[in-house]
């Protein structure tokens, strides 16, 4: 440890804490209010967390509040089984049991419901989703599939962010900005005035990259990753949401909303291409109305469209990779002209659902049909356009009030790839004491994005003599994941829960893009004096995981929490499949302990995650079915977090706040990949202070 | 024509059977020929499988070329089809190969798949050894990849390679111009042999120190590539395809002669392979066969070398070629170390127990002299031979030559272009050291202008009419030296791009970016035509590359496609790695192929060809990278080998286009520019270490010489074998 004074200081301040007196408004839910909580996220119709069907996480207000976490991903890290990876200052992989990559296509991401996936690269943005960790009212993480609910996509599990609603006028402001120069900014106005509630949400969100090159002996030994452009701007984004709630009467509402994302980001597309800038915007607008009929159930209405809209160079023109002067660009991939490659992708969709309950409470159904139509419109992709049409219900049986059976299906016909179903069973055993018994099964798909189905790119690597074309693929099927869970859930009154899960999955049809290296398949020309590989999307592998977890929260007091979980994963072939370069750590760990005295909030955390497997991939292996990657020099990494949140008496409403990330500061590289010529490299990233205000009024 | 076909059969010798050491056996292994499907081509490369036992040959042949495996004990034959120029087995059998000249590909035997493996373009040697460290030659004709010219070491693994030789430091340590390096053998002691095109073997010993052995100097077509091989006993093979010859050099540097003859002589090109099977010797080359070499005994080759004999003895008598008189203070050397001068007789002799000698005849302002001597106890052994002061071996009648300039006084050495300014005075492009030289006919007086800067890859001098000199810079633009400047320029290549040339006082000369010119004239316009070959990588303005074209800069700077050698109708453009170029006095440029073709580009842009290189339907081919120029009176002059590449000539092609008129043949090398006088009555060539000065002695044109000869001449022939004609190292590739 570097600071061993520091870290004591730390304990002795948050134990002499801990003896006296409890801000009510800062205290955490009792995990018997918790568990009572009423998600919608396992089958899209209210239920208590303690009765979802299926694996879910919950993070609360109140989590949220005293996390100091800057961004979406940084909240999630510490849910047990969600990977968060940093591959750069403004771009972040999140996945569920394992699985994690870079341009990650197999996590489904909601805001309110409506889907903030791209189906253009298959990928959600982390950082240009239009709402600040501030707006959010809680997330619910589905862990494993749920495609038996959503449909195509949520393969790896699902995340529902769910902002707040105004029930009053009032605001807030949070501004913060660190010693790595990242500056955010975020407002948030709410009006009520009787049936009608505004809310105003804008804010803005700047980083530079650090340490740009990652570099280690035996890593870059032919140096390609440098970029051609110093950019001390990895990420620049503003945001804007309206708002506007009527609420007719107890029973019926209509909430419509409009936002906006936009600026510049940096965006690794591919192992070895350079950091590019993408001038990108997600723009949305959704209105959703809600009746509740009583006996005739809870009807949600909801229309959505999106516009995610880009333009980049994507890589260097070859001019410019010749004048390169460093030698090792001398392999970059580029393209023979300057090429903006500038689109849209456009999606519109409808979705009805239906949830009613019997009268005394036994079954309790939910049901609806969605149409949703994506257009693309240049850029990565010719244009192309697809039309998903679904229905999907599940019912739940409360054979006895300890035994609950859930049933789900859905069914997706899907204009390019037909149809596909998700389904989901489970028996939830809850029994009138201390322990809950589940058993779940379920299966999910993804469908190929339009880029896998469609592109069509040719690079040139000029000191290789080498033309590289990209080549999407028609004929692709829908992935397949089949899951089986067993969670076991023991509480212990207000204070103690532990939860135990077991799963195993099995993938069907990976979809992966290797260039098969096969000497058959490349192009030779003489005439040109260079040679043509063709990397195409294919349906390429099977492959199984099976991992445990185990997660612990106990709340000695009112005032203090400790949460500590664990994850464990074996997937066998997953991490070598061709063409798909997962991170599956072996081992995740967090812990946390946060306590509220006063005016004073303090959390410290603490994250580990390890390798993958130690053994794997020492070196290369460019045999055919090799995973042509090494995995030496991967770094297993720790990281400790503290947050201490003031309030201001002079000045109601005023926190201040003060969040240093990596105390230690020991430097750790989340994310790369190596092949035998192209290098890819993250950033590493150290110790992070960010300071700030939060001003409730 | 009766004429040049006398001449012609005059200068060709009676090839004698080959010769072995005594105790050694040759035997014919395998003589099918390309195109049967299992026939020899032009063999590159060849070893034998360790899990088969089969022999593999990488070769090329009509149909572009394939990897030919041979089971000798049953006589069975296959291909795998893949064009390559070196092969190399790794102990368990995998086989790794350069495919082309583009990548490195491997043969994984388990899963019988043929797998790109690591991006190192133009691939001449491959070699794994016995602890499986698998090492990969890369030369630099064809497409450029990150360590040309060096020997990577590659991981079996992942592919990934690094340099574990230094080009840089092999030269200053031997002192040998290195330039493409074209072969790898590596010894279980780690030890590496790394051979350059133009007959340099080198040694890295394992502790890091570089050595040159037996420097093979002769060459076919500007190449000498020698194969090369190590076997289990680390005994180094060293097949010399261009002169016939098979040494043996063991791990004391001890070289012995192991079988010579013309029929060990390649025909057209100086690659072959050499390889063993542990008691054998196997060679091949392009004469389509496969030689193999035993002891009668049975026993290794190794122990062969080392039987004890007895010292013999064997004498010269050197007399200069034409007057006959003894030639003093010649060197005479032998490749197995034994070395000796003439005296004021000319007599010299050397003692050995070696049986057979490769015998060099040395002296500044002579050609080199080679003699394959076979040595017994039993015979005389005493040797006349005669030395040539460098002029062609024969001359059109009524036409005289003179050694205008030379090495020794004037600092002509590996002199490829010349050209004459307004005032007369003479410029020489000298490859060798990489100097531009003026020389004055009248005062006498030479001057280096310039060196460094890539010169020694520089291969054209051109002078526009205000007397500024152009140049190439190596294989990465082209200079321009002004005529004001303040001369000798000393010029350096920019560390961070090959195409910046400056001189000492950090003027920029480079003139223009475009890759691979190796030749260069001016239209009457003042439009400057650059000829850019197979090695026209994409540079500033053409991102797609040059390959293949001519571009012209205009006297406004811009630069643009003058002509890919497109003709109309045509199937494929005429240019094949254009070399080159000239114009005539309608303007139209006249264009030199690597396939021997002359092409003609009008004004328009249109190709036409008017000579074929392989002499398609015409008496005789021109062979690669034909020099041409016109007189000045319409008639068209090309410079080449005969069409089967046995002499260096200067021809003019007949005004019925059916002909090819000799105007001198035996020339010290086949390329090199040459020059006209405005009367068409002198001709100046630049000959390797002179500068030739062929003249009319009356006022006749040279070109009514040879269209109306008056009388004929008789050369004199030779037994021996001079240095044969020195050709440009990018004949075979660029």
């Amino acid at each position: 440890m570097k600071y061993p004074k520091l870290w004591l200081v730390l304990f002795a301040s948050a134990g002499l804490l801990a003896q006296n007196e409890v801000d009510p408004a800062m205290t955490d839910l009792s995990l018997e209010d918790l568990l009572n909580l009423e998600v919608v996220s396992a089958t899209r119709g209210a239920v208590p967390l303690r009765e979802s069907p299926i694996p879910l996480s919950l993070i609360t207000a109140n989590d949220i509040e005293m996390s100091g976490a800057r961004d979406i991903p940084e909240l999630l890290q510490r849910l047990v089984g969600v990977d968060v990876m940093k591959v750069g200052t403004s771009q972040t992989e999140v996945s569920i049991r394992g699985k994690n990559i870079n341009f990650n296509r197999r996590l489904l991401v909601l805001i309110d419901g409506r889907s903030e996936y791209i189906d253009l690269i298959g990928v959600t943005l982390w950082h240009l989703i239009p709402i600040s960790v501030s707006d959010i009212e809680r997330i619910e993480v589905v862990r494993g599939p749920a495609s038996s609910v959503y449909g195509a996509n949520a393969f790896a599990g699902v995340v529902n962010i769910i902002t707040k609603q105004p029930e009053t006028s009032g605001g807030q402001v949070h501004i913060s900005s660190g010693n790595e120069n990242q500056p955010s900014g975020h407002v948030r106005a709410h009006l009520k005035h009787n049936q009608f509630s505004w809310l105003l949400q804008a804010g803005f969100d700047e980083a530079e990259n650090t340490n740009t090159a990652v570099y280690f002996p035996g890593f870059n030994r032919i140096p390609t990753t440098v970029n051609f452009e110093d950019d001390a701007s990895s990420k620049s984004v503003s945001k804007v949401v309206l708002s506007g709630i009527y609420d007719w009467s107890d029973d019926r509402s209509l909430r419509t909303e409009y936002g906006t994302a936009f600026g510049d980001m940096e965006l690794i597309p591919q192992p070895g291409l350079p950091r590019a800038d993408w001038d990108v915007s997600n723009q949305f607008f959704q209105s959703e109305y809600v009746h509740d009929a009583h006996h005739l159930g809870l009807w949600r209405f909801q229309l959505h469209f999106r516009d995610f809209s880009y333009k980049t160079q994507l890589v260097p023109t070859t001019v410019d990779v010749l004048s390169a002067e460093e030698q090792g660009n001398s392999f970059f991939p580029s393209l023979d002209d300057e090429h903006l490659f500038d689109g849209h992708s456009k999606m519109q969709s409808l979705s009805l659902v239906w949830q009613n309950s019997t009268p005394s409470g036994k079954t309790t159904a939910v049901a609806g049909i969605e149409y949703r139509h994506i257009d693309n419109k240049g850029g990565l992709v010719p244009q192309r356009s697809k039309n998903v049409a679904s229905a999907f219900a599940n019912l739940t049986y409360r054979t006895r009030s300890w035994l609950h059976l859930t049933g789900g299906i859905r069914f997706d016909h899907d204009s390019i790839t037909s149809n596909d179903i998700g389904y989901a069973l489970s028996a939830n055993m809850l029994p009138e004491c201390e322990h809950d018994l589940r058993v779940t099964a379920r299966r999910a798909f993804r469908t190929p994005s339009l880029f896998e189905l469609y592109t069509d790119i040719e690079l040139n690597v000029p000191r290789q003599n080498h033309r590289v074309r990209f080549r999407g693929n028609n004929q692709l099927n829908a992935e397949e994941i089949e899951t089986a869970d067993i969670t076991y859930t023991m509480h212990v009154g207000n204070r103690f829960q532990l939860e135990f899960e077991i799963y195993f999955e099995r993938y069907k049809d990976l979809i992966g893009n290797p260039e098969s290296g096969r000497l058959t398949e490349i192009e030779f020309d003489p005439n040109t004096n260079q040679f043509l590989t063709t990397t195409s999307f294919e349906n390429l592998s099977d492959a199984e995981s099976r991992g445990l977890q185990l997660d612990l929260r106990y709340q000695p007091k009112p005032n203090q929490s400790i949460f500590l979980n664990a994850h464990w994963a074996d997937p066998d072939e997953l991490n070598d499949v061709p063409g798909e370069t997962f991170f599956t750590p072996q081992i995740t760990l967090n812990a946390g302990w946060r306590v509220t005295y006063g005016d004073l909030s303090t959390q410290l955390t603490f994250r580990y995650v390890d390798k993958t497997d130690p053994h794997e991939f020492p070196r290369g292996d460019l045999s055919a079915n090799g995973p042509n990657f090494t995995r030496d020099h991967q770094q297993r990494y720790s990281v400790f977090a503290s947050y201490f949140r003031c309030r201001v008496p002079a000045v109601k409403g005023l926190d201040l706040f003060l969040f240093v990330d990596n105390i230690f500061d020991d430097h750790y590289v989340a994310y790369y990949e190596f092949d035998s010529v192209l290098n890819a490299a993250g950033e590493a990233f150290g110790r992070e202070i960010n300071g700030g205000i939060i001003w409730k009024f | 024509m009766e004429i040049l076909i006398l001449c012609l059969t005059m200068l060709h010798e009676t090839r004698p059977p080959i010769t072995v050491a005594p105790g050694l056996h040759l035997e014919l292994a395998y003589d099918v020929a390309d195109p049967h499907p299992n026939g020899l081509g032009q063999p590159w490369d060849m070893e034998m499988d360790p899990r088969s036992g089969r022999l593999f040959v990488a070769q090329s042949t009509v149909g572009g070329g394939n990897i030919l495996w041979i089971d000798f004990d049953s006589g069975l034959a296959g291909q795998l089809p893949f064009f390559s120029q070196a092969l190399g087995f790794a102990p368990d059998g995998t086989l790794y190969f350069g495919v082309s000249n583009f990548i490195l590909g491997t043969w994984e035997r388990d899963s019988d798949s043929f797998l790109k493996f690591a991006i190192i373009p133009s691939v001449r040697g491959v070699d794994v050894t016995p602890s499986g460290h698998l090492f990969v030659a890369q030369g630099s004709f064809g497409p450029i990849g990150l360590f040309p010219d060096t020997v990577l070491s590659v991981d079996r693994g992942d592919g990934y390679f690094e340099p574990h030789w230094s080009s840089d430091d092999a030269q200053q340590q031997t002192g040998l111009p290195l330039n493409v390096m074209t072969s790898l053998s590596v010894s279980s002691q780690g030890s590496l042999f790394a051979g350059y095109h133009t007959g340099e073997l080198i040694v890295r010993h394992p502790n890091g120190q570089y050595e040159s052995l037996n420097y093979r100097s002769q060459t076919i077509g500007g190449l000498n590539e020698q194969p090369t091989f190590v076997d289990h006993l680390d005994l180094l093979y060293q097949y010399d395809v261009t002169t016939g010859q098979l040494f043996a050099i063991n791990g004391n540097g001890r070289v012995f002669l192991l079988a010579y003859g013309d029929d060990m002589k390649g025909q057209r090109f100086s690659n072959g392979a050499v390889t063993s099977d542990g008691t054998s010797v196997f060679i091949a080359a392009d004469y389509q066969k496969i030689y193999r070499l035993s002891d009668l005994q049975g026993t290794a080759i190794s122990d062969f070398i080392e039987t004890p004999r007895s010292d013999m003895t064997v004498s010269f008598t050197v007399l200069q070629q034409g007057d006959e008189i003894p030639v003093q203070d010649v060197m005479v050397r032998s490749a197995a170390g034994m070395m000796a001068k003439t005296d004021a007789d000319g007599f010299a002799a050397l003692a050995s127990s070696d049986p057979l000698h490769e015998i060099t005849f040395s002296k500044q302002g002579f050609r080199l002299l080679f003699l394959n001597v076979f040595v017994d106890e039993s015979t005389a052994n005493h040797y006349t031979v005669r030395l040539n002061p460098g002029l062609p071996e024969w001359l059109a009648p009524g036409l005289e030559a003179q050694i205008l300039f030379n090495e020794r006084e004037h600092g002509i050495a590996g002199s490829s272009d010349v050209c004459a300014d307004s005032q007369g005075r003479i410029y020489s492009m000298n490859f060798r050291p990489g100097t531009i030289t003026r020389h004055d006919p009248v005062t006498g007086e030479s001057e280096v202008l310039a060196s460094g800067g890539g010169l020694a890859n520089s291969f054209v001098v051109s002078l526009d009419e205000d007397h500024n000199i152009y140049a190439s810079i190596g294989n990465e633009g082209v200079m321009r030296l002004p005529a004001t400047a303040a001369f000798p320029l000393f010029l350096t290549i920019d560390p961070q791009d090959a195409a910046q040339v400056h001189d000492q006082y950090g003027n920029d000369l480079t003139f223009s970016r475009v890759r691979d010119v190796d030749g260069m004239v001016f239209l009457t316009n003042g439009d400057f035509i650059m000829s850019s070959g197979a090695g026209g990588a994409p540079s500033p303005g053409f991102p797609n590359g040059t390959f293949n074209t001519l571009i012209v800069k205009r006297p406004t700077g811009a630069e643009s496609v003058y002509s890919r050698g497109l003709v109309q109708g045509a199937p494929s453009p005429l240019f094949n790695n254009n070399d080159i170029a000239k114009r005539d006095p309608q303007d139209r440029v006249m264009v030199g192929n690597r396939n021997g073709d002359v092409v003609r580009i009008n004004t328009s842009g249109d190709a036409e060809l008017i000579w074929p290189g392989n002499g398609a339907g015409k008496p005789d081919g021109l062979g690669a990278f034909s020099c041409l120029n016109d007189d000045g009176q319409g008639h068209l002059f090309v410079r080449g080998d005969t069409g089967d590449g046995s002499q260096s000539v200067i021809r003019m092609i007949h005004p019925s286009g059916l002909e090819l008129l000799p105007v001198a043949i035996g020339l010290s090398q086949c390329f090199g520019g040459f020059q006209f006088s405005d009367d068409g009555r002198e001709l100046l060539i630049s000959d390797d270490h002179n500068i030739l000065l062929i003249k009319s002695p009356d006022e006749r044109t040279i070109a009514d010489h040879l269209l109306s000869p008056k009388r004929s001449v008789l050369q004199l022939s030779q037994t021996t074998r001079t240095m044969p004609p020195s050709h440009r190292h990018s004949y075979q590739e660029k």
